[in-house]
């Protein structure tokens, strides 16, 4: 499904964040991209949705050299995936409900559809109840599920998780991580970028270690 | 679908104009500035058209005839201005009704006119024109050949003031598309500032729909619209301060003025002024906004 073919990256500063990186990502597999914080991780994900791209290889999703689809048609691709981040991203101004609702409302998705794709996302994540709060209302985890909620609720093929338990204690990373477990168990093939080794070793999945921006062996981690 | 995303942008833009009130409100207050002085402008050039169109009405060749002209004379000159294609109508004043027209105007000099004895005003000949705005090369021409009829003593236009007042007009308009042209400019510039300012404050939310696959159409169309409803409030509460002006002017400052009141007085804008302040509100917002995202967007 996701294939990086010999792929580099170098940002506006000396160094490479990227040197000839390739692997697989089958569909249906959960895989975690380890590596301590300017390994490159984030880097993957950005070349992934497409925020940057490579200084050369090739990226292809599902067949399609993502490299080739022009930047007016970007958002296609990006509507495929559901991205969760470690600060969360949500609106604070905006409810739970909004919060979760705006892929959704981004597709032009009918009223009693929105609403009732909003309400199974939360309910997924056991949040239904919170449905009308505000994020700033809602503990740090609770936070953390309605972004999980939100990068859900199109049904993505792909969901990628940049540093998703950052900011939250063990237990409530624990929670998030079984969520994530669950998810992909339904089919959705999951990308996790995380530098936390006891996450890795907990939930168990293909580990893709990165150390100044090359993938290492796992037993090399 | 487009209705509902309609809406959808509409709330947007109400919502991004109501989270950044004090910003919006200088914005807003540039607005009204501009749109009121080209507003202003517009009035007083509608009343110096007015009058202009007024004194038009008045206006005729006049040929005073000498006191020994013959009837054969007059006859002749009748008779070329009945020929000219630039004459509507031609008018016979005699000396009685001449008189008569002189008190109206002048009550305070009946004494005198009693003291002559005798009637001292001629007989004239009045001649509408057609188009009393035609050029003045022709009738120049025609008037010359009047000179050189017999029994004809004088010859005159009354075109000149109402001329005048048209370049006047004119002037109005001039003005008020200078200045309300370089006010509408600033206007574009401030508005293009508070909407760069608000785009760049909410650059996360725009980041977050831009990743869930919002197109540039769906995160664009919120912040035009806000600079589009900023300039037709402002072009809106400009036509409403222009009609206010135009009842007010008279009671406050009117009098003041003196003989200058009938030029220096507003007349109201007419509907497709008043539409076209509110439609130049909203394109000039929509400017703003436009290059406000041109900018943010291109960095």
């Amino acid at each position: 499904m996701i294939e990086f073919i010999h792929v580099w990256k170098r940002y506006h500063k000396p160094g490479w964040a990227l040197a000839d990186i390739s692997f697989t990502v089958d569909p249906g597999e959960m895989c975690f991209i380890t590596g301590p914080s300017g390994s490159g991780k984030s880097t993957i994900l950005k070349l992934l949705t497409r925020e940057c791209g490579p200084t050369d290889g090739r990226i292809r999703l599902d067949g399609t050299d993502i490299l080739r689809i022009p930047a007016s048609k970007i958002y296609i691709l990006r509507r495929a995936m559901g991205i969760v981040f470690q600060d969360f991203r949500l609106w604070p101004e905006r409810r739970v409900f909004d919060n979760v609702a705006v892929p959704l409302r981004v597709l032009g998705a009918p009223a009693k559809e929105l609403k009732r794709k909003v309400f199974l996302a939360l309910r997924m994540v056991g949040l239904h109840h919170r449905i009308w709060d505000l994020p700033g209302d809602l503990s740090y985890g609770e936070q953390q599920r309605v972004a999980v909620a939100r990068a859900l609720v199109n049904n993505p093929r792909l969901l990628l998780a940049d540093e998703p338990t950052g900011n939250l204690d063990p237990d409530l990373a624990g929670e998030i991580m079984t969520l994530f477990r669950e998810i992909n168990r339904q089919g959705t093939t999951v990308i996790v970028c995380t530098h936390d080794r006891e996450i890795v070793r907990r939930f168990a999945g293909r580990v893709l270690p990165l150390k100044e921006g090359r993938l290492m062996e796992r037993s090399s981690l | 679908m487009i209705g509902r995303r309609a809406v959808e942008a509409f709330r947007d833009a109400f919502g991004h104009l109501g989270r950044a009130k004090a910003r919006h409100a200088v914005s807003l207050a540039v607005l009204i500035l501009s749109f009121l002085m080209s507003g202003l402008f517009l009035s007083l050039s509608n009343n110096l058209r007015g009058r202009a169109r007024e004194l038009s009405q008045d206006v005729a060749i006049v040929v005073y005839l000498k006191s020994d002209a013959s009837a054969d004379d007059r006859r002749v000159v009748e008779d070329r201005f009945r020929r000219s294609p630039l004459v509507a109508s031609l008018r016979t004043v005699e000396p009685q009704e001449a008189k008569g027209r002189f008190l109206v105007e002048f009550p305070d000099l009946k004494e005198i006119l009693d003291n002559l004895g005798r009637n001292p005003l001629p007989t004239s000949l009045e001649a509408t024109l057609h188009d009393p705005a035609a050029p003045e090369a022709p009738i120049a021409s025609f008037m010359n050949e009047i000179r050189t009829l017999g029994g004809v003593d004088e010859v005159r236009f009354n075109r000149a003031w109402s001329d005048r007042i048209r370049a006047l007009g004119r002037l109005s308009d001039a003005v008020g598309l200078a200045v309300g042209g370089l006010l509408i400019l600033v206007s574009i510039i401030v508005v293009s500032g508070a909407v760069r300012l608000n785009i760049l404050g909410r650059r996360k939310e725009i980041d977050i729909l831009r990743l869930v696959g919002a197109t540039n159409g769906y995160i664009r169309v919120p912040f035009l619209l806000e600079g589009a409803i900023l300039g037709v409030a402002g072009g809106l509460i400009a036509v409403g301060l222009v009609a206010l002006a135009v009842r007010l002017f008279p009671l406050y400052l009117g009098n003041s003025l003196g003989a200058l009141q009938e030029l220096l007085s507003f007349w109201a804008l007419s509907v497709l002024q008043a539409v076209g302040l509110v439609v130049g509100g909203g394109i000039a917002g929509l400017i703003g906004s436009l290059t406000a995202l041109g900018r943010v967007f291109r960095t």
